[in-house]
């Protein structure tokens, strides 16, 4: 059965914008690999000289990138500048770091800022395979910083069927780590380092060989076997260790039935564990992303460096405008992904009604959702939490700060790129406030 | 378990002598661990101090057998230190810490510990000795590491095609591929072991950054019994999955046969072999050494046939200072270990299999435990000529009897006097005649 199908491959009629010309040879449209990679091979020439590297980008983030090292005397015949000898590249896709249907750009780029996009790929790999009912399965909070995802680990960790590694003091990320271990070997520029070893003193020379490409081990069927079965084999290696971790800090006679940890929304992880774990649940954590903007900027003041993202952008209007609306609109195209299978959670209700939304919450997770045991939970949750957490009316004053904090122009910026995100999450747009204000 | 250990101790640090001052600088000093440490992790803190006169620390080394462990930098807060010497600029930010994985180290090891000054000068501070539990080894039922430790134009690639051709053995492809899937996954334990990468998940750096997994600041879980979970029966764990790994790949490659051994090269710098050694309980290993003159020669030519230095030839600046580093560093190795009892470690010598093959192989399989009658013996050889017979672009001399003492008519006569003055002992260890 493959694990990879190619659905369709889109390239410009018509080249221009800096380039002679471009093509991207393999895959075709209807192509299917038998193991978690594939390749894509092609070439471009740009009018102003060599380029500098092809980048493969998911959702508008890197996955694989190569330099243009594969010589193209073809090429070169046909167009005679002397770049033209090495216009081809070779990139090799991992399918263990892309969503099971997926949709890949592919971006030149050269000197001086120079980048054109020269395809669109679009496909389909299989899941990885679910194993391990036996297994703690991940409960995963899909959210942003700064939206009261640390009470809600802490509440649920409360649950006696569940477990999370000492909330207040740590952000554990032991399901991150190891499906990231599993990203990394399942790239052939790291498996194939074990049939052709680079330089052994160089650190990490296991794990990161861009120049490894299928074909170098001279053995396609035991290539084949590194890229498919071997794969799966090193996720059920990872699938336990993060069991064997929460076993052991859960300490207790009875197995939990969850492991509580938070996720961010750009991350794959969640969709890998969702696969690995048949039994995984996923919440997704939303606060007014007004509020979660107050909050950022006056966390960020009071630690004196900047935070959840906001260093990679000049000002808090640009912020809004990037970080937190992709952020916003990623959970949103999640919610609608999952559908019944995801549970929405605001902090808002969290905060206001929390018998109501933990008896939600437990219902969906199949637990005992009784009066008495929501108000078990909740007061576990109250009684062990840290003094700074524990204040619900200073929590319940912050909601709606964004109408004191923000100032017009970050309001209005809100309004903009926000308003309509906010409206899906069930919260007031900011025009309409600013209106009624 | 090693001498000095205790029931329950992982790592124990039995001596530390530290340098103290001297024209270089005012002092420093090895705070943690102390003599006489015994740590239930397989992760060692060492914690200090050093504080230069004149020329200031760039950073402090760690080093293990010469070999550079750890590179940390001086940036730690000392208040103590700044009131002791009140008059010296960085005095206050005097301190060191760092982290290392202790199954980089053999069983029985020493730290040292160098400051390098700006101007490049190397002073060392101090030293540490110790020793580290073996990790538990397997039941025995795997396919077992016959470890073919060897510098490289030693004829290894030949002896593990002969050794491959035995039907009790299993190796990838030996004459077009160099597989080091053993290494792989044991250097893949040994970076996933270290603390800074074990801390990763509690204290991740930043999830965009590729291979975050692997580095963390390297500060404490504060958890101490979930540190020293993660730190000793964790990696025991982990050690055991990659040993699956391991016998999943040779399986595979063996199909329906059910091989004994799966052979594979080993550098004499590299800890695999003492970690497989300690992981499987059938391990074993075999020397191979050839004339280190013939080595060195066969070395220069196959650098030159691909136009671009390797077997450590570009550390070393010219072919004299070759010798005298990284080739002397490795035939002192090979000695050490043919030395060392604990390793069991069997000696072969090219010079035998090129002129003798098949009762040199016969006394190899025998010593291995593997059938060694004179029919296998001489199939084994006859399927390996096979393999071997095109090899052209393996090869810097067209006869591979005849590339025996190559050395007095290929190497020019001042290096040969080198050869003579750096090897000739353990030459003479290895039974070939020094000039």
């Amino acid at each position: 059965m493959a694990l990879v199908e190619i659905k369709r491959v889109e390239q410009p009629d018509a080249v221009g914008g800096g380039l002679l010309g471009c093509r991207l040879d393999r895959p075709k449209s209807a192509a299917r690999s038998d193991t978690y990679s594939f390749e894509l091979v092609g070439w471009a020439l740009s009018e102003a000289g060599p380029l500098a590297k092809v980048e493969v980008l998911q959702e508008g983030r890197l996955v694989a990138e190569a330099e243009f090292d594969d010589p193209r005397p073809d090429i070169a015949t046909a167009f005679p500048v002397a770049h033209a000898e090495r216009a081809g590249f070779r990139v090799s896709v991992s399918a263990v770091d892309l969503r099971q249907e997926f949709a890949l750009d592919l971006v030149v780029r050269g000197p001086e800022g120079f980048h054109a996009k020269i395809a669109e790929v679009t496909g389909e790999r299989a899941p990885l395979p679910a194993a391990g009912e036996d297994l703690i399965q991940p409960l995963i909070v899909n959210t942003i910083g700064r939206s009261g995802s640390t009470w809600l680990v802490w509440l649920l960790s409360c649950l006696p069927e569940a477990v999370a590694f000492s909330p207040w003091a740590r952000d554990a990320r032991v399901g991150t780590y190891w499906t990231s271990v599993l990203q990394g070997l399942a790239r052939p520029q790291s498996y194939l380092a074990q049939l052709v070893p680079g330089p052994l003193e160089q650190p990490t020379w296991w794990l990161d060989r861009p120049d490894l490409r299928p074909g170098v081990g001279g053995d396609k069927e035991l290539e084949a076997w590194l890229g498919d079965e071997a794969i799966e084999s090193v996720a059920g290696f990872c699938q336990s260790r993060i069991d064997a971790f929460y076993a052991r800090v859960a300490d207790s006679a009875e197995r939990p039935g969850y492991f509580v940890e938070k996720y961010m929304p750009y991350q794959l992880t969640p969709d890998l564990l969702a696969e690995l774990y048949p039994g995984s649940r996923e919440i997704i954590l939303v606060r007014d992303f007004r509020d979660m903007l107050c909050s950022v900027i006056a966390f960020n003041r009071k630690r004196g460096w900047e935070g959840f993202g906001r260093a990679d952008v000049a000002s808090d209007e640009e912020y809004v405008q990037t970080t937190v609306a992709n952020s916003a609109r990623r959970l949103l195209r999640r919610l609608r992904e999952q559908g019944e299978a995801a549970h929405l959670v605001r902090y808002e209700d969290l905060i206001q009604k929390p018998e109501e939304t933990l008896a939600a919450m437990m219902a969906y997770l199949g637990l005992d959702p009784s009066e008495e045991a929501v108000a078990e939970t909740l007061a576990r949750a109250e009684a062990n939490s840290l003094e700074s957490h524990r204040t619900t009316d200073k929590a319940s004053a912050s909601i709606g700060r964004w109408q004191r904090d923000l100032s017009p122009e970050l309001a209005q910026v809100c309004a903009e790129v926000l308003d309509p995100v906010l409206t899906e999450f069930g919260y007031e747009p900011t025009l309409a406030l600013a209106s009624e204000g | 378990m090693a001498a000095g250990m205790t029931e329950t101790g992982l790592v124990s640090i039995e001596t530390i002598a530290n340098n103290g001052a001297s024209d270089y600088v005012h002092g420093g000093n090895v705070d943690t661990p102390r003599e006489g440490y015994s740590g239930d992790s397989y992760g060692l803190t060492i914690e200090g101090w050093v504080l230069s006169r004149q020329i200031p620390v760039e950073h402090v080394e760690v080093l293990h057998e010469e070999r550079p462990l750890a590179v940390v930098e001086v940036d730690q807060e000392r208040p103590d230190i700044a009131a002791g010497f009140p008059e010296v600029e960085g005095a206050s930010r005097s301190g060191y810490r760092t982290t290392i994985s202790t199954l980089k180290l053999s069983n029985s090891f020493e730290l040292v510990l160098r400051a390098k000054l700006v101007d490049g000068t190397r002073l060392p501070l101090a030293s540490l000795r110790g020793q580290r539990r073996s990790l538990p080894a397997s039941g025995g039922e795997e396919i077992q590491p016959l470890m073919v430790n060897t510098i490289g134009r030693s004829g290894s690639t030949l002896l593990v095609t002969l050794l491959s051709s035995h039907p009790d053995v299993v190796a990838f492809s030996p004459f077009i591929k160099d597989a080091r899937v053993s290494t792989y996954w044991v250097n893949l334990l040994q970076d996933l072991s270290e603390p800074a990468s074990l801390l990763a998940p509690f204290d991740p750096p930043d999830l965009e950054l590729p291979h975050w997994w692997l580095s963390s600041a390297g500060g404490e879980l504060g958890e101490p019994e979930v540190e020293r979970w993660l730190g000793g029966e964790g990696v025991e764990s982990l050690a055991g999955l990659c040993r699956g790994q391991i016998e999943a790949f040779y399986r595979h490659l063996a199909e329906q046969s059910r091989p004994r051994f799966f052979v594979e090269k080993y550098l004499p710098h590299q800890t695999v072999p003492d970690l497989l050694a300690e992981m499987y309980s059938g391990a074993r290993e075999v020397i191979l050494v050839r004339d280190f003159r013939d080595t060195l020669c066969s070395v220069i030519a196959f650098n030159r046939k691909r136009g671009w230095d390797a077997f450590g030839r570009a550390e070393g600046g010219d072919d004299a200072e070759y010798v005298r580093g990284p080739l002397r560093q490795s035939v002192a190795t090979l000695a050490g270990r043919l030395q060392n009892q604990s390793t069991g470690a069997l000696l072969v010598r090219y010079e035998d299999l090129i002129l003798n093959p098949e009762p040199a192989l016969a006394e190899l399989f025998a010593a291995l435990g593997l059938a060694a009658d004179e029919d296998l013996v001489g199939e084994t050889v006859a399927l390996a000529q096979q393999s071997t017979a095109s090899m052209d672009h393996h090869r810097t001399t067209s006869d591979p009897a005849a590339s025996i003492g190559r050395w007095r008519k290929d190497l020019p006569e001042e290096i040969a006097a080198v050869c003579n003055d750096e090897l000739g002992s353990l030459l003479a260890e290895f039974g070939y005649e020094a000039s």
